[in-house]
């Protein structure tokens, strides 16, 4: 289990994050800039943190105010940097070698993780003769055959092309579902996020939201910030009244009786026909006309508004078969009551 | 014909640069880890002897080493050396001139090497030592290997401090780049011909060298 409470000022922000992460993979997911990477650094031991304490399984790596700050080579931490940083001037079979810490049969103990991890066919090439696939294979396997106590993946596809990456996703998530220690897994798809983890911190600025298991968070996020991670592409500023909460930028008065609402948000593919929803449902419904219309790879993407007016337009997406079944379009769209997310 | 002066320069020279190649090494791995005042401070002091005449590095040489300066007069009482007037004293005018190329061209090796690798070897818990010798310097060898044929090339035609520490004395402290103006003086006109197409033939090698190490291997 890692308990990691630190606070570090850099350049533009601060620092200041709070997680828990027991086994399994805790994913930090934020916008570039958000200081997803600086937390590994600091928890790996080459970046120090202003004060805080960090501690893994029971053992204190970091504790400013007991001046304790274990050099990275002590905190056994396993940290797959984005571009795996393989040593290029040695082979596959050495750069494996440089992970085990025990001085016996080394050699043949990294041939069996090169097995492992499918790259035996490479012991004898350097990095550069291998694909980023295989890159990514033997950075992992030289950080697994030393045992750590963590794993923390930064950004681990980004350096790949994207036909590759579904392929090593799903290995690396049958590899993680096995690893006994906690995981940090730091990224900004939210699409590879949802896939590969089992709870979500958001940062945002250097803060970290509380850990939420990752379904909770998708179905009701609670943030502007965490809607937006979450592919949620409609978030307006709304105010409460009542009975009701008024939306303006949608020329809309949601039948919903919520107080301290500041924001809501409806993602663009919960978006219905008013004709085809139960009335009861029907948070609003609106006459609109259609701004713009763009085809993307497998859904329509309408930009539509109320009819009449000049407001911001709201994303509307659906599969491109709908879309072709919507040939006449309906009168009204409807927003549903359990599709509105009420955010701050 | 009496090639003293080619082995003695040979001997000076390859004695100064591998002393000046471990220090500057070290001098430029030191800098890097240095609070950002000190780096500049040092960085100046390093590299200074790249723009001074050679003829001020001997005069300092002289006034602390002599037998009648301070620590020349120590070492002659305590140990019975004089350096002064001798090879070794062109070892250190050496040292001192060829010192900068091999400290900056490391420097910049050094930080134009990917850190993350560092860190990388870091969290794999290889020691710092592991990582300068088997990482940092191998990745780096290029650099610092054109920056040591440029030192070599610099040192063994090294005449302004070599001629003040050691003057020209036949078959004890000539070298290859005093000889060409001490016969040129003595009006042996001949002789002095003959050590500059030596000194030609040494710099075409030099060229050559430098040229190849400077390429670096393709890598993609």
């Amino acid at each position: 289990m890692l308990v990691c409470n630190i606070i570090k000022n850099l350049s533009g922000f601060a620092l200041n994050v709070d997680i828990e992460a027991k086994r399994g993979v805790t994913a930090l997911m934020g916008a570039s800039g958000s200081g997803k990477s600086m937390t590994l650094r600091c928890i790996a031991g080459i970046s120090k943190p202003d004060s805080g304490h960090i501690e893994l399984n029971g053992r204190v790596l970091f504790d400013s105010e007991k001046k304790i700050n274990l050099p990275p080579q002590k905190r056994n931490t396993g940290f797959l940097f984005q571009d795996y940083a393989l040593f290029p001037n040695m082979t596959v079979l050495q750069n494996i070698m440089t992970g085990i810490k025990n001085k016996t049969d080394r050699e043949k103990q990294a041939a069996e993780f090169a097995e492992t991890f499918h790259i035996h066919a490479h012991l004898n090439k350097y990095p550069h003769q291998l694909s980023g696939g295989e890159k990514q294979r033997c950075a992992i396997a030289r950080i697994l055959v030393g045992s750590p106590d963590i794993l923390m993946l930064d950004e681990p596809f980004a350096a790949l092309d994207s036909h590759l990456r579904s392929e090593l996703e799903m290995e690396l998530a049958t590899l993680l579902k096995s690893f006994p220690n906690p995981v940090l897994y730091v990224s900004h798809n939210r699409d590879e996020v949802y896939r590969l983890s089992d709870n979500i911190a958001v940062m945002n600025c250097g803060k970290n939201e509380p850990i939420s298991e990752k379904k909770a968070l998708f179905k009701n996020p609670a943030s502007v910030q965490a809607a937006r991670l979450t592919g949620c592409k409609n978030i307006v500023k709304a105010i409460s009244k009542g009975t009701q909460i008024s939306v303006p930028d949608w020329g809309v008065e949601l039948d919903i009786a919520q107080n301290d609402v500041q924001y809501v948000g409806i993602r663009a593919n919960y978006i219905v026909p008013a004709s085809a929803a139960n009335k009861a449902d029907i948070a609003a419904a609106f006459p609109f006309e259609i701004v713009n219309e763009i085809e993307d790879t497998f859904t329509n993407i309408l930009m539509v508004r109320k009819q009449g007016t000049n407001l911001p337009p709201i994303r509307w997406e659906m599969p491109k078969k709908d879309r072709a079944t919507l040939r006449n379009l309906p009168q009204e769209l409807a927003l549903l009551r359990e599709h509105i997310l009420f955010l701050r | 014909m009496d090639l003293f002066p080619l082995f003695n320069s040979l001997r000076i020279t390859v004695i100064a640069v591998s002393i000046a190649f471990v220090l500057g090494i070290f001098a430029a791995y030191a800098i890097l880890r240095m609070p950002q005042m000190f780096k500049s401070v040092c960085d100046t002091i390093f590299a200074i002897p790249l723009v001074l005449p050679p003829t001020v590095v001997g005069y300092f040489i002289l006034v602390s080493l002599s037998p009648s300066s301070l620590a020349g007069s120590r070492l002659l009482e305590w140990f019975d050396i004089i350096i002064t007037m001798r090879w070794q004293a062109a070892v250190i005018a050496v040292i001192i001139i060829s010192f900068p190329f091999i400290y900056r061209t490391a420097r910049g090796a050094f930080e134009g090497f990917d850190q993350n690798l560092l860190d990388a070897g870091r969290t794999l818990g290889l020691s710092e030592k592991y990582i300068f010798f088997r990482i940092l310097l191998p990745n780096c060898k290029h650099g610092i290997i054109a920056g040591t044929v440029l030192a070599f090339a610099r040192g063994i035609g090294e005449y302004g401090a070599t001629s003040m520490v050691c003057g020209y004395i036949a078959g004890r402290t000539a070298t290859v780049s005093t000889s060409v103006a001490y016969f040129w003086q003595i009006n042996q006109n001949d002789m002095a011909f003959y050590w500059t197409m030596i000194n030609l033939a040494i710099a075409f090698v030099f060229m050559v060298l430098i040229e190849i190490f400077n390429k670096p291997k393709v890598r993609v």
